[in-house]
C-alpha cells in the first residue's frame, strides 16, 4: 500500500510577497510520498525548500545526506526521479530544473529503505576503505572464480559495488513518448537569455539578422529574473525583459526557443539544442512530443551562457543547508523562499556581502559572514554596515555539524575557535564563466590570475562571447553592453550591418559592481573530508592522495579520482579540483592546464537524438510492386537489408519446411514463380559502355552480342570478389546489368568511382534502375508453356531465344524485357515489366501457374534450389578473402585488363591451399549442418587447431530427400572424398567432400 | 555534421549527403601487370595516414554524385579546400589547421 | 507462332507507388499529395552534346545545376553537372523521348526511362518549410532554396530529389521502395509540427 502523507507545514517559507511565482494558484506535488504544495513558476527544488525541506538525496559513494546547492542546471546533488506513470519514468533529473506541475510525482534516489533512514550510509563510515582508485587496489584477486575462468572483480565485486554505488534507476518499459526533430539555419545563435544574451539577439535583430535565442529554462531572462534591484532604460528589470521578449517576438526572423539547451557544438557551426516541450505539463496530449532535437547551423554564435559559482571547499561541505550564496539569492528573489531562518556566509569574495545583505532585510538572522580572505573587501563590508552584520575575516572553516541538515559552522580565525550556529549556509568561492561550448569548439582556456577563472587563450572564428561567459562577476551593465556589442559584431562578421540602437543602459544602485578577486586556490582547508565533486563523492583528501601516488596531468587525475566525471561534468567542481591539485604538486594553475569539456553540456535523453527514429521509422523498410500480392497470399517475409522479401508462401497446414520443400519440388517439376524485384539493375549507355564493362568484370563482355546475356563476376582491386550479376546487351550501346540485391549501393558507386576517376576517357553514363523494374522469375519445365499465350512479340522457343538470350516485347499488354536466365538450374526466364505493372502481371503469372499446377515460391526455396545446382550467393560463398578459382569460376584470360586482374597474379592468390568451393555429404544421419559450422580433420580436435574451412550454406534437400551443404574448405576440390567433421556442442558431424553441383551437372535441363 | 563544398554543385552541402571514398591521388598504373608485387601492394594497401592535411576523396552520392577531393585536416577535422579529380593539390599555409591562418 | 487467343490477354494497369498509402496533411499547415502522373527519363550529355540537343529540348538544359527549367511541358531538374531528370507532363510526355531521340542521333549520351523509378509527391502550404526541415538538412528558406531549385538530397533516412515548385510546394521524387517509408514519416513529422502548434509552445513563430 502506498503511503501518501501530508506535509506537515505549507509553505512555511515562502515570502508572502515577491519573486516571479503565480500565487492564486496553488499546485499540489509529492516528494518521496509526502504531499507539498508550490506555485506555477516554482521549480522542485524551490518548492521543497519552500516546504524547507533541504534533504533530497544520497551521495553516490559514501551515501551522505545532500541538499540542494544550486539554482541550475549545474546542480550536483538534488537528483530526482519523476514519475509520470508506470513507463514514464525518469531518473536523474536536477530538481533545480524540474518545473512543478500539479501532481508531479518526485522520489529521491541511491537510498534504501529510505531517504533518512539509508542503510548503506554505513560507507560513510567506511570512507577510510574507499580511497581514490579504490576498486583498483582493493579487488584485484583472486583469480579463476567459475569455470570459464573470469575474474572476481567481474563475477563478484563489480555487481556488488554497482549496486551500492549508483544513481537513479533506468526505466525498464519501453519510451511510449514521441520525440521531433528539426534542422534550422540562422546567421546568430544565441546561447543563454540572460541580460547578455538579451542584449545580443536585440541588436542581432535590429541589424537584420536571422537569430535564434535558446534559453534552457522555461523563462527566458536568466539572472534578471532574481534581479529586483536594478532599473534597465528607466524600467524595470523584470519589465524590461518582458518588453524586450515582446519586441524580440516581433521580428519574423527571431525565435525564442525558451525550455532549450545548447548541449553541444559540433564541426562547422553546427549546434545541437535539445528543446523540452511537454514535461512541464501536467497533462500533456500523449501525442505532442515530449522533446524535439534542434540541428542548427549558425554563421555566428554568440555565448552568453552566464558563470556558475565555486563552492568553497571546507570540511564538511556537502550537508544539506548549505548552498551556493548565489543561489540562495535566486530563491530569494525568483521564488520568493527563504533558504533558512539563520545564516551564515562563508564567501571568498565581495558579491555574498550583497546577498546577506538582502537575507537580512527579509528578517533572515544573519549570524556571521566568514570571509576566508586574509583581508575582507571593503566593498563587501559597506554593503552590510547599517545591518550591523557581523564579519569575521581572515577566517579558516574548520567544519560543519548537523545530521540532514546542517546546524553551526565551526571556524577559527586568530586564535579563537567559534561555532555558529544555523540552519543554512551560503558559500560563494567566486564565478566561472560557463565556457562548455567554446571549450567544445576547440577553444583553448588557460587559469587567468587576473580574472580568477579559467578564460580563453585566443578569440574563436565565429565566436562571442558576451557578458558572464566572458567576464566572470560582470555586472548588468556590463553584461548588457557587451551582449549587445557582441550581437552587433555576429551580424555584421555574418553580412547583416543595418545600423542598431544604442545598448540597453542599466543603472546602478548601490550593489557592488565587480567584487575583488577570490583566491585561487583553496589552500588553507583544514583537514577532514572537504568535497571538491558532490556528485560522485571526490575529496581534497583524493585529490592529494593521487597527487602523491605520482599522478601528474590533469586527465589522469581526474580518471583516477573520477572527480568531474558524473553526468554534471564537474560544473561546481572543476576548479576546485585544479586548484586542490595545483596546491598538492605546489605548481601554479595556468600551468597545470584544464580537463577537457565534452557535449552535452547537460544530460540528454535518447529519445530526443534518436527523434522519429523508431518503430516502424527506424530504417526505411523496402517492398517491392509485388509485395501487396505476396501478403493477400498469405507469405511469410523475412528481412534482406532494408527489404521484405516473400520467404515462403504456406498453405493451409503447412510449415516452413513443408512449404519450401513444396515450392522446391513444384519448381522442380512443374513451374515455379518468384518475385525477383529486389535486385540491383543498372543502365549502362554510351559509345564506350561495352568497353567500360570489359574493365568492370571478369568475364569478358566488349564482345558480347546484343541480344545475349552474360554472368559476370566483379572484383574489387584486391582481386576479391565483390559481387555477381547478368550483363544483357540491349543495343550496342546500351546494356542491362544486374547486381545482388544487397550490393546494388555499393556496386553503382563502385562503377561511378572508376568512370569518373581513373577511366575518364570513357563515354558512357550509368543510371540505377533497380526501381524502374519489377522482376518476375518463372523457372521449370513448364515455364515455357506458362508464358507463351501471355506474351507478344517474342518467339519462347529455344532456338530464338537459347539460354542467356533476351529479348524485348510485351506479356499481358505491358512492354518487357525477357531474359532467358536461371538461378535455379531449370529452364527459366526472367520477366522485366515497368514497376508499376508488376504487380498486375504477377498476379496474372501466378493465376495461369497455379492453373497449370505451379506455386509461387520465396526466397527460402530459392536458396535450396541454387544450392542444389551448386550457385553461389557473394556473401554467403564468399567473404571477402575469396578470388573466383576459388569458387570454380573463370579468373579472366587474355591480355584484357580488368579491375582486380593484377592482384589475381599475387604470389598469395596461386597457393594450392587456398579455401575452394566443395559440397557436402552427410555421412551421419542427422539433419542440417549448421551454416558458419568450422570443419576439422579429427571429430575431437584440441583446442587451438586451426580449422580446415567452415559450411557456407546448408539446407534439407527435397530433391535429395538429404542434407546437403557447401563449404569453404582449405586445398578445395584436390579433398575430393576426405571425410572431415564438424565438430558441435553435441558431438561431431561427419561429412564427406563431394562436387558441390548437386543436380544437374550437365546442364540439360537449363538449355532445354 | 560537417558542411563541404562540392565543387560541382558550387555550394556547401551537408556532410549526410556525402560518403568518404579513402585517400585522393593514389594513382591506378595504365599498365596495372607490369607493375612489380610491392609496388602494387603499395598501391592496394600503403596510405599515408598523416596527422595533418590529407587530401582525400568524397562522393556527393546523395546529390549531384560526383566524386572530388578534398584537403583536411585530420586533427581539427577542417577542410579547407575542395576540387575536381585531375587539379592539382593545394597546399596549405596553416600547419595546424586550426584557420589562425585563415583570420 | 503459338495459338495466343485474344480473350486470354488481359491488358494489365499500372498501379501507383502511392496507391493503399494514406497521404498526411493538416488544415491550415500542409498537405500531402500524389503528383500528376509524369514521364521520367534520365538525360545525360557532356556540355557538347547537351548544346546539340537544344533543338529539341529548347532552353531546357541551360540551367545551372541544382536548378529547374520548365519548357514547353517539359521540366529538366538538372541534378549533376551531366545529369538531367526529365519530368514531362501529359503535354510533353508523348514527344519527349522521340525529338530527344530525334535530335541526340549520333550525339554522345544517355537517356533511360525511368517513369517507374520514382513517385511524386507534392508537399504543400503555408507550413512546408518548417515540415520538411523535421528530416531535410538543407536551408529551405526563400533565400536557400528559391522557387526553381532541384536537387537530389535527404529527407529522414530517404534520398530524394527535392524541387521547389512554388512559395509554399515542393515536389519530392521518391523511389518507389522508399515512398511508403517517406509518406510514413511525413505524416509523423506533420503531427508532430501540428501538435506543438497546438499546445501553442513555439513563441515568436
Amino acid at each position: 500500500m502506498k503511503r501518501e502523507r501530508m506535509a506537515a507545514t505549507a509553505e512555511q517559507f515562502r515570502m508572502a510577497v515577491g519573486g516571479r511565482i503565480d500565487r492564486g494558484q496553488r499546485l499540489s506535488f509529492t516528494f518521496d510520498g509526502i504531499t507539498y504544495t508550490g506555485h506555477p513558476g516554482d521549480t522542485l527544488a524551490s518548492a521543497l525548500l519552500a516546504n524547507g525541506v533541504h534533504l533530497v538525496g544520497r551521495s553516490f559513494k559514501y551515501h551522505r545526506p545532500r541538499g540542494i546547492l544550486s539554482a541550475g542546471s549545474e546542480e550536483p546533488n538534488a537528483l530526482v526521479t519523476v514519475k509520470r506513470d508506470w513507463r514514464r519514468v525518469t531518473p536523474n533529473l536536477r530538481a533545480t530544473e524540474v518545473e512543478l506541475y500539479d501532481g508531479l510525482v518526485a522520489e529521491s534516489q541511491n537510498r534504501w529503505p529510505s531517504l533518512e533512514r539509508d542503510a548503506a550510509s554505513l560507507n560513510d563510515r567506511l570512507s577510510a576503505l574507499l580511497p581514490a582508485g579504490f576498486y583498483y587496489k582493493t579487488f584485484m584477486g583472486p583469480k579463476g572464480f567459475g569455470r570459464v575462468g573470469r575474474s572476481a572483480w567481474k563475477q563478484v565485486y563489480e555487481p556488488a559495488i554497482r549496486r551500492m554505488a549508483g544513481l537513479g534507476k533506468a526505466p525498464i518499459e519501453a519510451d511510449p513518448d514521441r520525440y521531433a526533430s528539426r534542422f534550422a539555419h540562422c546567421d546568430v545563435l544565441v546561447a543563454g537569455g540572460g541580460p547578455a544574451g538579451l542584449a545580443a539577439a536585440l541588436a542581432a535583430a535590429e541589424a537584420g539578422s536571422s537569430v535564434i535565442l535558446a534559453d534552457e529554462q522555461a523563462e527566458i531572462g536568466g539572472s534578471l529574473l532574481a534581479e529586483t534591484h536594478i532599473k534597465i532604460d528607466g524600467t524595470p528589470a523584470w519589465d524590461w525583459v518582458g518588453r524586450t521578449l515582446q519586441r524580440l517576438a516581433g521580428y519574423d526572423r527571431v525565435l525564442l526557443l525558451p525550455r532549450t539547451t545548447v548541449f553541444g557544438a559540433y564541426p562547422d557551426q553546427m549546434f545541437g539544442l535539445a528543446e523540452r516541450i511537454s514535461d512541464h505539463l501536467a497533462e500533456p496530449d500523449p501525442v505532442l512530443p515530449r522533446e524535439r532535437l534542434w540541428q542548427v547551423r549558425a554563421k555566428k554564435i554568440v555565448l552568453a551562457t552566464g558563470a556558475i559559482e565555486r563552492p568553497l571547499v571546507f570540511p564538511d561541505n556537502d550537508r544539506p543547508g548549505i548552498m551556493l550564496a548565489g543561489a540562495v539569492e535566486t530563491y530569494l528573489h525568483r521564488y520568493g523562499v527563504l533558504a533558512g531562518t539563520r545564516a551564515v556566509v562563508v564567501t571568498a569574495c565581495d558579491e555574498a556581502y550583497g546577498v546577506a545583505r538582502d537575507l537580512a532585510g527579509h528578517g533572515v538572522r544573519v549570524e556571521a559572514i566568514v570571509d576566508v580572505r586574509e583581508e575582507a573587501g571593503d566593498g563587501g563590508r559597506e554593503l552590510v554596515r547599517t545591518a550591523g552584520t557581523r564579519v569575521i575575516g581572515n577566517a579558516t572553516v574548520l567544519g560543519t555539524t548537523g545530521r540532514h541538515r546542517v546546524s553551526a559552522v565551526n571556524v577559527e580565525f586568530g586564535r579563537v575557535r567559534e561555532s555558529l550556529a544555523c540552519d543554512v549556509v551560503l558559500m560563494s568561492a567566486g564565478w566561472q564563466p560557463t565556457l562548455h561550448l567554446f571549450s567544445q569548439m576547440r577553444g583553448k582556456l588557460r587559469w587567468s590570475d587576473d580574472e580568477q577563472a579559467l578564460m580563453p587563450i585566443a578569440s574563436l572564428e565565429n565566436v562571442h562571447l558576451a557578458g558572464a561567459a566572458a567576464r566572470a562577476g560582470a555586472s548588468v551593465r556590463a553584461a548588457l553592453g557587451s551582449g549587445h556589442a557582441a550581437g552587433e559584431a555576429a551580424s555584421k562578421a555574418s553580412g547583416k550591418s543595418i545600423a542598431v540602437a544604442s545598448p540597453p543602459l542599466a543603472d546602478v544602485d548601490d550593489r557592488v559592481e565587480a567584487s575583488p578577486r577570490p583566491p585561487a586556490r583553496s589552500a588553507r582547508v583544514a583537514d577532514g573530508r572537504a568535497f571538491v565533486d558532490f556528485q560522485n563523492d571526490v575529496t581534497s583528501k583524493d585529490i592529494r592522495l593521487a597527487a602523491r601516488e605520482g599522478f601528474r596531468s590533469v586527465e589522469h587525475v581526474k580518471r583516477y579520482t573520477t572527480s568531474g566525471m558524473a553526468t554534471d561534468q564537474g560544473k561546481t567542481s572543476n576548479v576546485n579540483a585544479l586548484g586542490v591539485m595545483a596546491g598538492a604538486l605546489d605548481t601554479d594553475l595556468a600551468a597545470l592546464g584544464h580537463t577537457t569539456f565534452r557535449a552535452p553540456f547537460t544530460p540528454v535523453t535518447f529519445g530526443t537524438l534518436a527523434g522519429s527514429a523508431r518503430g516502424v521509422l527506424f530504417d526505411p523498410v523496402r517492398r517491392t510492386p509485388i509485395d501487396p500480392s505476396a501478403r493477400e497470399r498469405g507469405a511469410i517475409f523475412e528481412a534482406v537489408g532494408q527489404w521484405e522479401r516473400a520467404r515462403f508462401f504456406p498453405r493451409v497446414g503447412e510449415d516452413m519446411h513443408s512449404a519450401v520443400a513444396r515450392e522446391c519440388r513444384t519448381a522442380r517439376s512443374s513451374v515455379g514463380v518468384f518475385d525477383a524485384s529486389t535486385l540491383g539493375k543498372i543502365e549502362v549507355v554510351g559509345p564506350d559502355a561495352a568497353t567500360f564493362l570489359d574493365r568492370m568484370y571478369v568475364n569478358g563482355l566488349a564482345k558480347l552480342p546484343v541480344g545475349r546475356c552474360r554472368y559476370a563476376i566483379m572484383l574489387n582491386e584486391a582481386g576479391f570478389v565483390m559481387d555477381d550479376g547478368i550483363v544483357a546487351r540491349m543495343a550496342p550501346d546500351r546494356f542491362h546489368v544486374t547486381t545482388t540485391t544487397g550490393g546494388a549501393a555499393r556496386v553503382l558507386a563502385h562503377m561511378e568511382d572508376y568512370l569518373q576517376t581513373e577511366f575518364t576517357d570513357l563515354a558512357c553514363w550509368l543510371t540505377s534502375v533497380t526501381e524502374q523494374w519489377g522482376v518476375i522469375a518463372v523457372q521449370g519445365p513448364r515455364a515455357r508453356e506458362l508464358l507463351m499465350p501471355l506474351v507478344e512479340d517474342v518467339d519462347l522457343s529455344s532456338s530464338a531465344l537459347p539460354h542467356m538470350g533476351l529479348a524485348e516485347g510485351r506479356v499481358l499488354g505491358v512492354p518487357m524485357r525477357l531474359f532467358r536466365v536461371s538461378f535455379t538450374g531449370e529452364l527459366g526466364y526472367e520477366i522485366n515489366v515497368p514497376a508499376g505493372f508488376a504487380r498486375g502481371v504477377w498476379d496474372e503469372i501466378a493465376k495461369q501457374a497455379e492453373a497449370i499446377g505451379g506455386a509461387l515460391y520465396g526466397t527460402e526455396a530459392m536458396h535450396v534450389l541454387r544450392a542444389e545446382k551448386g550457385y553461389i550467393i557473394v556473401g554467403q560463398e564468399s567473404d571477402g578473402t575469396v578470388i573466383p578459382r576459388d569458387l570454380g569460376l573463370p579468373m579472366g584470360a587474355g591480355k584484357r585488363d580488368f579491375v582486380g586482374k593484377r592482384s589475381l597474379a599475387r604470389p598469395d592468390m596461386q597457393k594450392t591451399d587456398r579455401p575452394g568451393l566443395v559440397g557436402l555429404e552427410c555421412v551421419d544421419d542427422g539433419g542440417p549442418l549448421d551454416e558458419g559450422a568450422q570443419l576439422t580433420q579429427r571429430p575431437d580436435p584440441p583446442a587451438g587447431t586451426p580449422a580446415s574451412g567452415y559450411v557456407t550454406s546448408s539446407y534439407a534437400s527435397p530433391l535429395l530427400g538429404r542434407p546437403i551443404a557447401l563449404a569453404l574448405v582449405n586445398g578445395g576440390r584436390a579433398r575430393m572424398g576426405e571425410v572431415l567433421y564438424a565438430p558441435m556442442p553435441v558431438g561431431a558431424r561427419k561429412v564427406r567432400v563431394v562436387a558441390p553441383v548437386f543436380y544437374d551437372p550437365e546442364g540439360a535441363r537449363l538449355n532445354a | 555534421m560537417l558542411l563541404i563544398r562540392c565543387p560541382f554543385c558550387e555550394e556547401e552541402r551537408p556532410e549526410v549527403e556525402f560518403r568518404y571514398a579513402g585517400e585522393a591521388h593514389v594513382v591506378r598504373a595504365a599498365d596495372p601487370m607490369g607493375e612489380s608485387d610491392e609496388a602494387w601492394a603499395g598501391y592496394l594497401y600503403l596510405r599515408t595516414n598523416p596527422k595533418g592535411w590529407h587530401a582525400e576523396r568524397w562522393h556527393h552520392v546523395h546529390g549531384c554524385g560526383r566524386f572530388f577531393n578534398a584537403v583536411r585536416h585530420t586533427m581539427s577535422d577542417r577542410i579547407v579546400s575542395t576540387y575536381k579529380p585531375g587539379e592539382a593539390r593545394p597546399e596549405p599555409d596553416d600547419a595546424q589547421g586550426t584557420g589562425e591562418a585563415a583570420r | 507462332m503459338p495459338d495466343r487467343g485474344a480473350e486470354r490477354l488481359s491488358i494489365v494497369a499500372s498501379i501507383s507507388p502511392l496507391a493503399g498509402l494514406t497521404l498526411p496533411g493538416r488544415q491550415g499547415l500542409v498537405q500531402v499529395r500524389e503528383a500528376p502522373a509524369s514521364g521520367r527519363l534520365v538525360l545525360r550529355a557532356g556540355p557538347d552534346s547537351a548544346r546539340r540537343l537544344a533543338s529539341a529540348m529548347g532552353t531546357a538544359l541551360e540551367g545551372r545545376i541544382n536548378m529547374a527549367v520548365t519548357v514547353e511541358g517539359c521540366t529538366a531538374l538538372r541534378l549533376g553537372p551531366d545529369e538531367w531528370l526529365l519530368l514531362a507532363d501529359a503535354e510533353g510526355d508523348p514527344w519527349l523521348a522521340a525529338r530527344i531521340a530525334e535530335a541526340g542521333r549520333g550525339v554522345p549520351m544517355a537517356v533511360v526511362d525511368v517513369s517507374h523509378r520514382s513517385a511524386g509527391v507534392l508537399v504543400e502550404g503555408g507550413s512546408v518549410e518548417d515540415v520538411l526541415a523535421a528530416g531535410c538538412p538543407l536551408p529551405l528558406d526563400g533565400t536557400g532554396f528559391p522557387v526553381g531549385r532541384a536537387t537530389r538530397t535527404v529527407i529522414g533516412k530517404a534520398e530524394v530529389v527535392l524541387w521547389r515548385q512554388s512559395g509554399d510546394r515542393f515536389r519530392i521524387e521518391v523511389a518507389t521502395s522508399f515512398a511508403a517509408y517517406l509518406v510514413a514519416y511525413l505524416g509523423a513529422v506533420i503531427a508532430d509540427e501540428a501538435m506543438i502548434r497546438r499546445a501553442r509552445l513555439q513563441p515568436g513563430r
